[in-house]
């Protein structure tokens, strides 16, 4: 317990890193972001309309440290502020929109990628040398060579566009979301096989590889040799110490892997038009839409740590010698 | 003498495994003709030099861009630009993951703990908004796309090695070794290091790997050197004129092979360096080059491994 | 024993049962998903099949917000809901009375009377009147922060506004400006009624929007996706229920919806000839008239490029018609040097200026290398020029990655100026970036068009004023170039002055052979606006044939005057 309450002082700490480093960041861009966002739109503002419009949005020529202050202050009381690039709404209008479309395109590929790679390594790990074992991983690398948007853009063009086999972009059918009925589950899913296969195609390899990798490490250790001489099956010992062992790496890529769902699946996002954050963010930060990016940034880094941390407590679970490592 | 074995050993798997083969034929193929594209390429790959979108030909062999360039020309020098870039990412990167976790995994304590707070930074702090501000902020160009890249690329290296580090330290042998009085760096250079072999090689390819899809990406999304010639920038351009949509399949699919190619023989090369690197791995061969029968890591075998 | 846990079979016949089960995946998936259309209960959407569908508004953030007011508002804020006085239409090149029947000048130009229509009513039943307009212009007069076409009126020449009686009302001058008119009658109206009571205007969200125009029901708002259907108190008779609005991440997935006929309205395909009209050449078209002209910016307080005569020579070695051909497949044609486009202009052009200035906007690299040999830029020992002030000629162009017509164009001005000893390096950006560095001057060589406007006059306000100069550093999105010459205040405050249309042009005419002489900016090609249509399930769109409306969806005029004219194919 005293572990895992070390790990989360520390994400809290990191967490405090990164909220400090997502507020100074976009604001080493050069220039006066301010005049541009605003005479961007309109091509007959005077100095008044600009200065209202400045204060409307809250960009203030105050100095950089009261800002931050005030945007400590805002984000405690959870006030993100009116998106620039879609002004009026608030912020949190339009992350709330795309927030649960990212978390369910981004965990489910995410999962299928881990699973299915990690018991396709241990296959091939337990049966190494066969046939498997030969095949899969110079096909899986193959398709994992591809840059994403690449295969992700020929598989648009031949599945959704010239086949019409997958709707062509959306995460349902209606305008409205769909009703939490069979049917509309089926229509939900149905629009996330194209996006979350391209995933699950790319990102198979890796997960694959590594665990077969780490499993013939860990099977060739003495302690598992130790195992099965004291006469435990084969069967048992593959899965309670050889998978547990060498699904270590993987789990640790895993928290990487959750916490990348909304940055990584930008390209997914625009391909497909799936209606996530992944593109808002692209968009803030193209448009420097200063509390958009914020307030992303936020819910993008709080979902990281959020992800490290249940994968470390996960990690002490499947690793004990971690922990006594760690308190020693 | 371990490092001649190692050697030897990867000769002969390298003529003994189709895989590998197959992997440095290609990239073989790849490497050397970008490096002969000053002699060998039939035109400026930036100027125009046939129509719109020609259909490959013999004029042509892979055919002409949207803007009537020829696309032979511009895999050949953009191989070049994107090869030397990737390798430079990928050096870079490792070097800075290793240094940072022998760092810690030497010093422990709160050495350990400052390097982990901050490693753990780079990786929440979101690498594409980062990189999008970075591109903004600085030129776009060959060394903004390696500092670019290095930034942002190294923490889940550090991160790797250093888990890496902790579960070895955990090992009997460090253990004994410790327990006889063995000096730190010399756990580290000795123990440490070496057993890490496997892990830092197949790492460092993978990022050229990474360096190189990533790359792409980020000329794909507009946020390289459009003026340059890459593989990426290709690709932006074949983007940039709706080939897809039009019909002008080549202008997307070789640049895009040409990145899968490379990616994909790096990946076998990997393996064959992962399998090197694990000193069981490697005793395996030796019995079997001594004529002992030994299905590896099959559990079906309980005590052959005493043989 | 070592055994093999596969089954030995060929890889083909493995690769086949993925085909297989995936396609059974796929068409399960499919099944459910028809069946879902068959059995789903009635929502309150109008079925999509009765709405023209349009690509008008990128991404997939869409929020519930209709401030027609806000910089960034909603595409159809100011396309189906707030109406204007009066449309200027860039077919036609008339000014259409619309929520006004007409204006009338005083004889000192110092008051505009305009008479409003009697049978407009706004979408909840209350009438629409003089009030109304009044209300809105006050109100934008109370709040600086409010923008549209007026925005800044009472800054620069407007005093007053009040309405005379219900169906009247009065613009009161401070200074004789007769183009503001165009701005004025311009400006949407918002109801007094509603947003009287509104405590902040300018963060309004204005979710459920009371307004005149053909189009305010929200009757269904996804994220992605929207619905607008008919206000049932329109004031013309309409044919169509409504409007289905869908959000495209990229150029590509636009193209892929258009080309698969999934779009009733649409703006650019790429090669549209081949790729999209000989799919079904009887409903699906485009027409693409040109509003305005591209143009080669170079920053004139940049070393050598202050020197006309290398913006001249600069002009001169440029392919126009292979930009054309790469850019917009050939779909325009070359600028003239009045830097005015011919369609909408016709009128204003002068043809001598046109023939005496074909000399600097031809193709003629030879006379481009003498022309700068003869100024004195001197080729350095690398083939590069040097400019007087011992810099080489190196410069940076730069332009939005995206902007894919004006990215090709672009690479090709590169490639042409490397030929006459001007070395240009193609660099693309964030669109943000881009505009922060044309908009504050810190840029060397850009690309920009010009506004599409009633008369030339801001066009010429806009690239040559010295009252539209502002200083580097200072963001403005007129005269990036930085280029002002005093004795063109001077014309537009004689244009301005006036409202006789013969003493205009005969200032216009001055103006272009300026233009002509001093090349502030250098004209490229004419820009078409893009829009295309597919009456497969919807007729009456303004066409080539039949141009009674801009096609483009992007202008703020050209929806509002087709939508009346829409009808739903019989089934």
């Amino acid at each position: 317990m005293l572990y895992i309450a070390k790990r989360l002082a520390f994400y809290l700490l990191a967490a405090f890193v990164a909220i400090t480093v997502n507020f100074f960041l976009p604001r080493l861009t050069p220039g006066d972001p301010a005049s541009t966002i605003v005479a961007t739109y309109s091509t007959t503002l005077n100095e008044a309309s600009l200065n209202a419009l400045k204060a409307a949005y809250g960009l203030t020529d105050e100095p950089l440290f009261t800002q931050y202050v005030t945007y400590l202050g805002n984000i405690l009381h959870g006030d993100f502020g009116r998106s620039l690039s879609n002004f009026p709404a608030p912020v949190t209008a339009i992350i709330s929109a795309g927030f649960g479309w990212s978390i369910l395109l981004g965990l489910t590929s995410v999962l299928i990628s881990f699973v299915l790679g990690s018991a396709l390594g241990a296959l091939a790990a337990w049966r190494r040398g066969g046939l498997f074992d030969k095949l899969a991983p110079p096909v899986l690398l193959f398709l994992g060579s591809f840059p994403y948007f690449f295969l992700a853009l020929l598989l648009f063009y031949l599945f959704c566009f010239k086949l019409q086999w997958f709707p062509m972009g959306n995460a349902y059918s209606s305008v409205n979301p769909p009703p939490f009925t069979l049917n509309g589950i089926g229509d939900v899913l149905f629009h996330l096989i194209a996006p979350a296969f391209t995933i699950v195609l790319v990102s198979l390899g890796p997960w694959t590889l590594n665990m077969r990798n780490a499993m013939i490490g860990v099977l060739s250790e003495d302690y598992l040799t130790l195992a099965e001489a004291k006469g435990l099956k084969p069967r048992r010992v593959l899965f309670a110490h050889a998978v547990r062992t060498a699904l270590l790496p993987n789990v640790t890529a895993l928290g990487a892997a959750i916490g990348g769902v909304f940055s990584g699946q930008l390209l997914t996002e625009i391909v497909f038009t799936y209606p996530g954050l992944g593109y808002s963010l692209m968009r803030a930060v193209s448009s420097v839409d200063y509390p958009l990016m914020q307030a992303l940034f936020l819910i993008i880094t709080l979902s990281v740590l959020v992800a490290n941390f249940v994968v470390d407590t996960v990690y002490v679970l499947l690793d004990p010698r971690v922990r006594t490592g760690q308190e020693a | 003498m371990a490092l001649y074995d190692t050697l030897a050993g990867a000769r002969r798997k390298a003529f003994g495994s189709i895989p590998v083969t197959v992997g440095a034929v290609i990239l073989v193929i790849l490497v050397g003709s970008s490096a002969l594209a000053q002699w060998i390429a039939p035109y400026n790959p930036k100027r125009a030099t046939g129509g719109i979108n020609e259909f490959p030909s013999l004029k042509h062999l892979f055919g002409t861009t949207g803007q009537g360039q020829d696309v032979l020309s511009q895999f050949l020098y953009g191989g070049q630009n994107t090869l030397w870039i990737a390798f430079t990412i990928a050096v870079l990167t490792t070097l800075l993951a290793l240094i940072v976790a022998l760092t810690a995994a030497y010093f422990r304590g709160w050495v350990d703990d400052v390097l982990t707070l901050v490693t753990n930074v780079f990786l929440v702090i979101p690498s594409l908004p980062l990189i999008v501000v970075l591109a903004a902020f600085l030129p776009p160009g060959p060394l903004t796309m390696i500092m670019v890249l290095t930034i942002t690329g190294w923490a889940f290296g550090a991160r790797l090695f250093r888990s890496q580090a902790l579960s070895l330290r955990e090992r009997e042998f460090i253990a004994a070794a410790e327990d006889v009085g063995e000096r730190r760096w010399r756990i580290v250079a000795i123990e440490l290091l070496p057993n890490m072999g496997s892990v830092v090689a197949a790492y460092f390819v993978n990022q050229v790997i990474f360096a190189i899809t990533a790359q792409a990406s980020l000329e794909f999304l507009g946020l390289g050197d459009g003026g340059q010639v890459t593989w990426g920038s290709m690709l932006f351009w074949a983007q940039n004129t709706s080939a897809l949509i039009r019909g002008a399949w080549w202008t997307f699919v070789v640049p895009g092979m040409a990145i899968a190619l490379t990616a994909f023989s790096l990946a076998l090369i990997n393996n064959a360096v992962d399998e090197l690197g694990n000193p069981r791995l490697r005793a395996d061969r030796l019995l079997r080059r001594a004529g002992v029968r030994k299905p590896s890591a099959s559990l079906m075998t309980p005590v052959k491994r005493n043989a | 024993m070592h055994i093999d846990p596969l089954p030995k079979k060929p890889l083909s016949r493995w690769l086949g049962r993925l085909h297989t089960s995936l396609r059974a995946v796929a068409l399960g998936a499919l099944a459910s998903v028809s069946a879902f259309a068959v059995t789903a209960p009635a929502l309150a959407e109008v079925p999509l099949d009765q709405l023209v569908r349009i690509v008008a508004e990128g991404g997939n953030s869409f929020t519930r917000t209709f401030n027609p007011f806000s910089p960034t508002a909603r595409w159809v804020s100011t396309r189906t809901m707030y109406e204007p006085l009066m449309i200027q239409n860039y077919a036609t090149g008339k000014l259409d009375p619309w929520l006004a029947s007409g204006y009338e000048w005083s004889a000192d130009a110092l008051s505009l009377t305009v008479t409003l229509r009697d049978d407009v009513k706004w979408s909840d039943g209350q009438p629409f009147s003089a009030d109304d307009v009044a209300f809105t212009f006050n109100l934008m007069k109370a709040n600086a922060g409010l923008i549209g076409p007026a925005a800044g009126a009472f800054d620069q020449y407007l005093k007053s506004v009040e309405a005379v009686d219900a169906k009247t009302v009065k613009f009161t001058f401070s200074t004789t400006y007769t183009p503001g008119l165009y701005s004025l009658v311009d400006q949407f109206i918002v109801p007094q009624h509603v947003w009287k009571d509104v405590t902040d205007p300018v963060t309004f969200e204005n979710p459920d929007p009371v307004a005149t125009g053909p189009f305010t029901t929200i009757d269904a708002f996804g994220t992605d996706r929207y619905q607008v259907t008919q206000n049932p108190n329109y004031w013309q008779k309409l044919n169509i229920q409504g409007v289905f609005i869908q959000g495209f991440n990229g150029n590509d997935q636009v193209s892929a919806a258009t080309l698969s006929g999934n779009l009733d309205w649409g703006g650019l395909v790429p090669d549209p000839d081949t790729t999209f009209v000989a799919l079904d050449p009887e409903h699906f078209g485009y027409w693409w008239p040109r509003t305005s002209v591209v143009l080669l910016q170079a920053n004139t307080t940049v070393g050598a490029l202050a020197d006309p005569v290398v913006r001249k020579a600069m002009s001169l070695a440029l392919d126009r018609q292979r930009m054309i051909n790469t850019g917009v497949w050939g779909k325009s044609v070359p600028a003239n040097a009045t830097g005015l486009p011919e369609g909408p202009f016709k009128d204003w052009i002068d043809p001598k200026v046109v023939e005496e200035g074909s000399s600097w906007v031809n193709i003629d690299p030879d006379a481009a290398n003498k022309m700068l040999d003869d100024a004195g830029y001197a080729k350095g020992g690398d083939g590069i020029r040097v400019g007087k002030d011992g810099a080489p000629m190196k410069y940076d162009i730069i332009v939005p990655s995206g902007w894919n017509d004006w990215v090709s164009a672009s690479q090709i001005v590169a490639e042409n100026l490397k030929d006459i000893g001007i070395d240009v390096t193609l660099r693309t950006t964030t669109a943000d970036s881009w505009t922060n560095s044309t908009f504050t001057g810190q840029f060397q060589l850009s690309l920009g068009s010009a506004q599409r406007t009633a008369t030339p006059f801001e066009f010429y306000r806009n690239n040559m004023a010295t009252t539209s100069v502002k200083p580097v550093g200072t963001a403005s999105p007129n005269n990036q170039q930085r280029y002002g010459d005093p004795k063109v205040d001077a014309l537009l405050a004689k244009f301005a002055a006036s409202t006789d249309a013969t003493e205009q042009k005969a200032v216009i005419a001055e103006l272009e052979a300026m233009f002509s002489a001093a090349a502030p900016a250098i004209p490229l090609y004419e820009q078409p606006d893009w829009g295309l249509y597919n009456t497969r399930r919807f007729t009456g769109f303004p066409t080539e044939q039949d141009q009674y409306a801009p096609l483009s969806l992007q202008m703020t005029n050209g929806p509002l005057l087709v939508w009346p004219h829409l009808e739903r194919r019989a089934e």
